[in-house]
């Protein structure tokens, strides 16, 4: 079991407040992740419900169990940390085995756990080596190791993926993520990074300066982003903003559409604008259109456009696909 | 060592300071001679860094540069540097034990040339005899001492004792069981018990002179193994034993003088100038009940004291010797005392060197003690330390390059005797055996 | 690392500050051996001939000799198990956020900026001296009689004062390990339920290995000569009890400016220096490393 819920959380640092009134249910076994920009508190929440810091207000409850106070090894959470935090003293075994050891489980049984565990990591090989022998993916697993063989009610990772290179972050990716899926444990995931968490996640939340702006599934954020900051932060290229007035929208404030839901159109038909850079991606063409008084638009058409710098071209939203907000930033629905 | 640690006060310095200053700014017109001086950190010499200018004024063609060091560096630096022909300095400050075995090697220039009225007929005659060899000097003194017994009046009195001048050890053990009270905090005697060539070894080797012993006899074999060591050892143990403090293996000038002013001792024999210390109310409980006495003595016709001076002599090789001479002549004149009595007063003048001074009815006015040092000094004979015949010069010590390494190994076996960690047979044999191996490395015997 | 051409490179580049701190070196320690086999004193600078292995015949043949070899083991080791014993407490508690903490360490550093003679005179008169002491004040005060320490445990007070001198040093440099520790470690370990003493055993004790070693070289270094605080406290007694090797080249030699026989005893004094390194390097570094 690993239900994780927040309940009013808060935190502050002396007179700072990070965290401002945290509400969250995370069911079991599903992946959450935490996004939200450098700053915004993913990692102090994450601390938070680890243990390793302390609310300023507010329950934390873990399978229905108020944990606020309880030390973190009683949570029965393990953490993966961004620097990995092996122990450089002890070898790959000793790594994955010390809470097993702490926990005072016999020889026989922390064996038979650390090698069942190595054997899915693919860590076998490496067993007797230290950290420092070892590459960055392998220390990756070896973090990871460390908190599956405890078997936790729920996995915390606090951008565990950073510090390794692009290839190698889509392919620790996957592995996490079919991992969690093999365990079917919670999962509690930070990072900064929206692809990371558009493609792991069962379902987001977006933080921005302390505040949960949205907590939902993928697709409904970038579907029905609930305000101006998840609009904005969730989908890439980012969504285009132009103000309702100069749209020909009046009762709105501003107006949102996707750079992937701007068709160019025939002339005269929509926004019209000058192309002032054309990033030809081969699958996809990104236009940046000077669209005068509506700003700087971002297009996205599928396939190869022969457009370059200086064309002159017209740009229709997609009527169905629009966002609109009022001046607050909160979406209108209608 | 001997010489008592004089407290360089604040004040010392700031005169030797200003003493700097006029120097500085007195800008050289004739051709200049300058002289750099060696000189032990002790509040006489501090003194006489500040009157400086004195002699500057007399002696327009000299200017002079002071180095200034703690006993046991200047000790090091000199020696150093007379040896190696350094040539570093043009005056040294040395004490009484280099004076001999350096004069002998001619790394001093013999002291010729000290003026009409230098009047070293004045300077004390054993203080000269120290100082001197073959009849010639090698070194002026400027300060001198002797060691004697200090006393509490006042607890004599209580006692019903009466302190002669001249006591006899017998009288001191006496008179030390019977004044000590540990549970009161007062102990009969305290004497230097730490181990070292100028510490313990100062004190038990003029002991011993008293009880008729002797380091070497004519053919430089150690005398440890001869009944008269045997002799001072255990009186000196057994007496420390029953009427000294504790921790009195480990007590040297310094602790003993801290004890005497706290009034826990009722006698202490040490340095002379220790009397000025424990005379003076500011520092000592006890100033106004001291008595003083010569140190004991046995029956045999020598007292247990030493005899230190601290000396001005010339390197060999100085190239300006004329100009030293002067300033040696200066320092230690009948002239300088009464500069120093006129700027600082009769109390603070470097005792110890002159016949002169201890005629001086200022000088008794404010040293009561001054009798009893000029006895104590004359008591002390450095060419004949002992009852037997010894071939070397010397009381507390013997005036041989390697004496201060034996003496330190000696005082450490006997420091242990005074501890209880060793017995008095076995600390003089060990001392037989050290020294006879030493001696024989240095050739004396085979 | 480097590639084969930064590394020649290199090397030519450092041949000539190597040679110069080579022969900087290496003359001291040649003049030191050749004057070693010399009979030659100072004081007796026209009498010198050469004598052999004379001089370390005598040297390691004097009575008291083991005793100051022992003296100056037990001395060392003593020290720097006390310090390091009280180091490692005394750095992990400055490393705590506690008020006052400048002010604390500085208190704690202070005794490694008091000269050596000094703090013994100090020592001496003002704390150990069973009448006059502070220490002996108290033990009349709770009614016990003073322990007499420098009569009946000299070497033991050697070793308190020196200790006390030396255990800024180790604070000072297991207090800097300490604080490079990785935080995100401890809180691993925090999370897989290590209890504090656990994180410190199977952490924090591997991670000072190291400054320890550090720790234990340098002081030996400094230990092996102590010399000031036995001048100034005991004279080497009473009997042999503190005299060692330093003191013993005092008292043989350099007292009397005996040239020969103080390179002797120095040279003898590098070789147990360098043994006595050697081995408890290896001890550190097989118990903590492994
Ligand atoms: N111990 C602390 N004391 C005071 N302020 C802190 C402390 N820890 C974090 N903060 C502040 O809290 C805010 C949130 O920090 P946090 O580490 O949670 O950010 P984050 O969202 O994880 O950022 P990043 O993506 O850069 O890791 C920051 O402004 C930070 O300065
Ligand atoms: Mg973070």
């Amino acid at each position: 079991m690993g239900q994780i819920t927040l309940q009013g959380v808060r935190k502050s640092f002396g007179p700072v407040n990070i965290i401002k009134d945290a509400n969250l249910d995370i069911e079991n076994g599903s992946f959450v992740v935490f996004v939200g920009p450098s700053g915004c508190g993913k990692t102090t929440l994450l601390r938070l419900i680890a243990g390793l810091e302390d609310v300023t207000g507010g329950q934390i409850l873990i399978d229905g169990r108020n944990v606020v106070g309880v030390p973190p090894a009683k949570r029965g959470l393990s953490m993966v940390f961004q620097s990995y935090a092996l122990y450089p003293h002890m070898s790959v075994r000793g790594n994955i085995a010390f809470g097993l050891k702490m926990a005072g489980l016999p020889r026989s049984d922390i064996d038979r756990k650390v090698e069942a565990a190595a054997a899915t990591l693919n860590l076998t090989p490496y067993l007797d080596r230290k950290p420092r022998e070892l590459s960055g993916g392998q220390r990756q697993r070896v973090a990871i190791g460390r908190a599956i063989v405890r078997e936790p009610k729920a996995f915390l990772f606090d951008e565990p993926l950073s510090n390794l290179d692009a290839a190698l972050r889509v392919q620790m990716r996957m592995e996490v993520a079919k991992l969690q899926k093999q365990l079917a444990t919670t999962a509690i995931y930070v990072t900064h990074d929206q692809v990371e968490a558009m493609t792991m996640a069962d379902k987001i939340v977006v933080l921005n300066a302390g505040n949960i702006e949205q907590y939902g599934s993928p697709l409904e954020l970038y579907e029905r982003p609930a305000n101006l900051f998840v609009a904005g932060f969730i989908g890439s290229p980012k969504m285009n903003f132009v103000p309702g007035e100069v749209a020909g929208e009046p009762s709105v404030a501003t107006l949102g559409v996707r750079p992937e839901h701007l068709k160019i159109g025939k002339e005269g038909e929509g926004w019209p604008g000058t192309v002032s850079v054309a990033e030809h991606l081969g699958s996809d063409t990104f236009l940046y259109v000077d669209a005068g008084k509506l700003g700087l638009l971002t297009a996205r058409c599928i396939g190869e456009f022969n457009f370059k710098a200086g064309d002159r071209i017209w740009l229709s939203p997609d009527p169905a696909r629009l966002h609109r907000f009022d001046k607050d930033g909160v979406v209108i629905r209608t | 060592m001997l010489n008592a640690i004089r407290e360089v006060t604040v004040k010392h310095v700031l005169s030797a300071l200003l003493g700097a200053a006029t120097l500085l700014g007195a800008a050289p017109s004739v051709a200049q001679t300058t002289l750099t001086i060696a000189t032990v950190n002790n509040g006489d010499m501090i003194r006489m860094q500040a009157l400086t200018n004195d002699f500057t004024a007399k002696n327009p063609d000299i200017t002079v540069k002071w180095v200034t060091l703690e006993e046991n560096v200047l000790r090091q630096r000199v020696t150093t540097d007379i040896a190696t022909k350094g040539g570093q300095f043009d005056v040294l400050t040395i004490g009484t034990y280099e004076v001999p075995i350096w004069a002998k090697k001619n790394w001093l220039v013999p002291l010729d040339n000290l003026g009409a009225d230098y009047d070293a007929a004045d300077l004390l005659p054993k203080i000269r005899d120290a100082v001197s060899v073959s009849g010639k000097l090698y070194a002026a003194p400027f300060y001198g001492e002797s060691s004697m017994v200090m006393y509490r009046t006042d607890l004599f009195q209580k006692a019903g004792l009466t302190m002669p001048e001249n006591p006899t050890w017998d009288f001191v053990i006496d008179a030390a069981n019977k004044l000590t009270d540990k549970s009161g905090g007062v102990y009969g005697i305290c004497l230097r018990g730490k181990a070292g060539w100028g510490e313990n070894m100062a004190f038990l080797t003029a002991m011993s002179n008293s009880f008729g012993a002797r380091w070497f006899d004519e053919k430089w074999q150690p005398q440890f193994d001869k009944p008269e060591w045997k002799k001072t050892l255990s009186t000196y143990v057994d007496l420390m034993k029953a009427a000294g403090p504790p921790g009195a293996s480990s007590n040297g000038f310094n602790e003993n003088l801290a004890l005497f002013n706290s009034g826990k001792c009722a006698m202490w024999i040490d340095a002379t100038v220790a009397a000025s210390f424990v005379t003076n109310p500011k520092d000592s409980k006890v100033a106004d009940k001291v008595g003083f006495a010569l140190a004991p003595n046995a029956g045999l016709g020598k007292n247990a004291n030493w005899l230190w001076a601290w000396n001005l002599a010339i390197p060999a090789g100085s190239k300006k010797t004329a100009a030293a001479e002067k300033f040696i002549a200066w320092a230690t004149s009948k002239d300088y005392t009464k500069l120093v009595a006129s700027k600082e007063g009769w109390a603070n003048v470097p005792p110890g060197t002159r016949t002169s001074l201890y005629q001086n009815p200022e000088y008794l006015k404010v040293a009561p003690f001054a009798k009893l040092t000029l006895a104590s000094i004359d008591a002390a004979d450095p060419n004949k330390p002992s009852v037997q015949p010894v071939p070397y010069v010397g009381v507390q010590y013997a005036a041989i390059p390697e004496f201060q390494g034996i003496g330190t190994a000696v005082g450490q076996q006997f420091s242990a005797a005074l501890a209880g960690s060793s017995t008095v047979d076995a600390a003089l044999a060990a001392a037989q055996t050290a020294t006879e191996r030493e001696m024989k490395r240095a050739g004396y015997i085979k | 690392m480097a590639t084969q051409q930064t590394q020649v490179l290199g090397r030519a580049l450092l041949t000539p500050a190597v040679a110069l701190l080579f022969i900087w070196m290496i003359v001291p320690l040649a003049m030191t051996i050749y004057f070693s086999t010399l009979h030659y004193s100072l004081l007796d600078s026209e009498a010198w001939s050469f004598v052999g292995l004379e001089n370390f015949r005598y040297f390691l043949t004097d009575p008291a000799f083991l005793t100051a070899l022992r003296n100056t083991l037990v001395l060392v080791g003593s020290v720097l198990a006390i310090t390091i014993l009280l180091g490692t407490p005394l750095a992990l508690l400055l490393d705590q956020q506690v008020v006052g903490r400048s002010i604390i360490r500085l208190m704690v550093i202070a005794p490694f900026f008091v000269m050596p003679t000094v703090s013994a005179l100090v020592w001496k008169n003002l704390l150990m001296h069973p009448v006059s002491g502070l220490f002996a004040w108290v033990a009349t005060l709770v009614g016990t009689t003073p322990i007499d320490w420098f009569n009946d445990v000299p070497l033991f007070s050697v070793i308190l004062i020196v200790a006390w001198q030396w255990l800024p040093f180790a604070t000072l440099i297991l207090l800097t390990a300490l604080q490079s520790q990785d935080e995100e470690q401890k809180e691993a370990a925090e999370m897989d339920g290590a209890s504090a003493l656990s994180t410190f055993i199977y952490l924090t004790l591997p991670h000072l290995a190291r400054p320890i070693t550090v720790v234990i070289l340098i002081e030996t270094i400094f230990l092996l000569t102590v010399f000031a605080e036995i001048f100034v406290t005991t004279g080497g007694g009473p009997g042999l009890a503190t005299t060692n090797i330093a003191f013993l080249i005092y008292t043989q030699a350099l007292v009397q400016y005996d040239v020969g026989n103080a390179s002797a005893g120095g040279l003898v004094a590098v070789v147990i220096a360098n043994i006595v390194a050697f081995f408890l390097v290896r001890i550190v570094g097989r118990n903590l490393e492994a």
